[in-house]
């Protein structure tokens, strides 16, 4: 328990700035026992210099941690290049063992594609893009867009007749 | 993951003492950015206390305060992918907070139901008891209980800026420049803000003084 000639020395260091948790509370515990009064021969002024010191701060609570966690899961997924990295449990792996593995796979997809992609067993590869192709101007008709179900049979459509000049 | 947990609060500790160049917790948050979740864990612990109550002074409701500290933290997380070192991670963190409990005390229903200078227990508000009262005499523990609640309800009423100034001072414990890295303005202008805090605070205070010691 600090006497009054250590309060008045503590107000003082107040003003310079702030003091510690201990200090703090012997400030307290004397204003609110102190027999000569001190706490009423406090001027506003005093009191708004040493207010500060006097509240008390709270401790977060015990679940705290656990409440926060559960909000960031509902609120959002990951920050934008974490997701992928924790989906297929690579977070720990070095990101040039990753940016190299990437590479890899990217490559081997390429390969693979201008293989053996768009190729059928009874067919070279680039077939069916011809065939489109051959029959671009009739799909690009507007008359046999708007009948689509015939679409399904190219040659029937090719049999229309043909569309007139002008349809206003 | 709790171990998971520790093992990256320790290692973020580690790297605090070997890195003098970059503020720490800028560091980790580029850390975070980066992908390191546990960085990010690192900040969360290190800055809870401080962030729930810097929104305690501004809300004087644990369970609100909690909330608003959690929205910070939030906000540090979603900003993580632009984040940029600009000044210390503790600015920008006060920053964030300062905005997140500046919008929820504006909002009128916030504003309406603390008119009142007595703490709700319904709202979670506590007259905090210290250890130290138990042996102090009664009716001077009521003067300094009644003293910091008309101190803290004129806190709420003064303007934005000077609040804002005289926490961060006061209690937060940043220093003049730091406050006026978080306020974006001049130290000068905070040492006028601090000062017209406290003035006006005392003057709030000046005619219920005699009442509160000598009932």
């Amino acid at each position: 328990m600090i006497n009054c000639n250590e309060f008045q020395e503590m107000k003082k260091r107040l003003g310079n700035g702030p003091i510690g948790g201990q200090q703090q509370e012997a400030l307290r515990a004397h204003l609110e026992s102190c027999p000569a009064g001190c706490a009423s021969k406090l001027s506003a002024s005093d009191w708004v210099e040493i207010w500060p010191a006097l509240e008390a701060g709270v401790e977060p609570s015990e679940d705290f941690d656990a409440r926060f966690h559960a909000r960031l899961r509902e609120r959002k997924p990951e920050p934008a290049g974490l997701a992928w990295w924790r989906a297929f449990g690579l977070a720990g792996w070095p990101k040039q063992l990753l940016a190299a593995g990437s590479l890899a796979a990217i490559l081997a997809a390429g390969v693979f594609v201008g293989k053996y992609g768009g190729r059928t067993a009874d067919h070279p590869g680039n077939y069916r893009d011809f065939a489109v192709a051959e029959k671009l101007p009739l799909l690009q008709d507007m008359a046999v867009i708007n009948n689509l179900d015939m679409l399904e049979d190219l040659d029937v459509i090719e049999s229309l007749p043909a569309v007139p000049a002008e349809r206003e | 993951m709790e171990q998971a947990l520790d093992w990256g609060v320790m290692k973020c500790v580690i790297e605090e003492v070997a890195s003098d160049t970059l503020d720490p917790d800028a560091r980790l948050m580029l850390r975070f950015k980066d992908g390191d979740t546990a960085a990010f864990e690192c900040l969360f612990s290190k800055h809870t206390r401080a962030i729930v109550n810097f929104a305690y002074r501004f809300v004087h409701n644990r369970e609100l305060a909690e909330e608003l500290a959690q929205e910070v933290f939030l906000r540090v997380y979603e900003a993580a992918a632009g984040y940029k070192v600009q000044a210390k991670f503790t600015t920008w963190l006060y920053r964030i907070a300062t905005n997140v409990c500046l919008n929820e005390v504006r909002k009128p229903h916030f504003r309406a139901s603390h008119q009142t200078l007595d703490p709700d227990p319904e709202r979670g508000e506590e007259a905090v008891v210290l250890e130290s009262e138990r042996n102090a005499e009664p009716d001077k523990i009521l003067e300094v209980q009644a003293v910091s609640d008309v101190l803290r309800h004129a806190l709420g009423q003064i303007p934005d800026k000077q609040r804002i100034a005289f926490i961060l001072n006061k209690y937060q414990e940043l220093s003049y420049a730091e406050v006026a890295e978080v306020m974006k303005t001049s130290e000068k202008a905070v040492k006028s803000l601090i000062h017209r805090a406290k003035e006006a605070l005392a003057e709030r205070l000046k005619p219920l003084l005699p009442e509160l010691l000598h009932p």
